[in-house]
């Protein structure tokens, strides 16, 4: 039996250390994260079109995630095999707690800009957990929702971005047949 | 050469740059590239499926960045994205044909900033309106 007000007691206001990641905010990686959608515009992609290249708002969270920019750099999983038990090697989710199920996905995300990010800066993060609760879902009756807020700074020590992050944390079908649970 | 969008300038009702992109494979690499996001469900079929997802899905990043370049194309060189908010209710999955819109829904002044309001969307083929989502901005003034 998952006990949620226990969870909700310890773990709900936890937070990380800060953490400062590996590399600064880099040409290569922006270049990479404009392709993903189709985005050419020179502000972020041509150096010398603006006094300093800024990085997209998007690609902040990139270089303050200290978890897969650690010291072994950014990991790539191993092939699942489609098991859907085996967890991804380097999990973003730094403030673990019991879990229900064994997959997760995001639901949603918060970004709040303070101020401009340039190649060059150098980011470092903190996370504190905001909430967890129940609530039921079409994957899962008993979905699992864990609310995480990451504090990202530069390196002046001031705040940039405040990200709230939404994660829910589900049973395969699998597992529900071997709980016991009939879906809907 | 710069392009600015001055706040004057922006009505309610303006539509956002639209972008359409199909799901593919060769999209779920570029994605992986471009978010650092190495886990199963982003890449791998069946570890989405056993998930109850149709297909890989695209990931956090993906989404916010599609509607991110919306957001910044509408706003210029001069404008900074104060806030992007989006709530992702179904799956965007591998064969899926998404497109990304957006339009200005208010404009204010508030602590001396010139701000605009705007609705942000994705929508599938297959569900609609799969990640609805807000964003805030701010614009230079023709007035200083």
């Amino acid at each position: 039996m998952y006990d949620i007000e226990a969870v909700r007691r310890d773990f709900i206001g936890r937070t990380s250390p800060k953490r400062r990641a590996k590399y600064a905010v880099e040409h290569e990686p922006i270049r990479r994260h404009c392709i993903m959608v189709g985005n050419d515009n020179p502000l972020y992609l041509e150096p010398g079109y603006a006094p300093r290249t800024p990085c997209p708002p998007t690609a902040l969270w990139i270089f303050s995630m200290v978890e897969r920019l650690g010291p072994k750099g950014p990991t790539p999983a191993k092939s699942s095999g489609g098991k859907p038990d085996e967890k991804p090697s380097d999990s973003p989710f730094s403030l673990s707690m019991p879990m229900i199920g064994s997959q997760f996905t995001n639901m949603g995300r918060e970004l709040e800009f303070l101020l401009p990010v340039y190649v060059g800066d150098h980011l470092s993060s903190a996370t504190r957990t905001a909430d967890i609760y129940l609530k039921p879902t079409r994957l899962d009756p008993e979905s699992l929702w864990i609310v995480n807020e990451d504090i990202i700074t530069n390196q002046k020590d001031e705040v940039v971005c405040l990200i709230r992050n939404t994660l829910m944390n589900f049973r395969t079908a699998d597992e529900l047949r071997t709980a016991g649970v009939t879906q809907k | 050469m710069t392009r600015n969008v001055y706040w004057e300038d922006v009505k309610e009702g303006d539509i956002l740059p639209t972008y359409s992109f199909e799901i593919t494979t060769t999209l779920i690499v570029d994605q992986v590239s471009g978010s650092q996001d190495y886990n199963y469900m982003h890449h791998d079929t069946a570890f989405a499926r056993r998930q109850g997802a149709p297909d890989a899905y695209v990931n956090t990043g993906f989404i916010e960045a599609l509607l991110s370049r919306s957001v910044t194309d509408f706003m210029g060189d001069a404008g900074f994205l104060k806030k992007l908010k989006h709530q992702m209710r179904r799956f965007n999955a591998l064969g899926d044909t998404l497109t990304v819109s957006g339009k200005v829904t208010a404009k204010r002044i508030e602590g001396g900033e010139n701000l605009v309001e705007c609705d942000v969307w994705l929508e599938n083929n297959r569900d609609g309106i799969s990640v609805p989502g807000t964003a805030v901005v701010r614009l230079p003034s023709r007035a200083g």
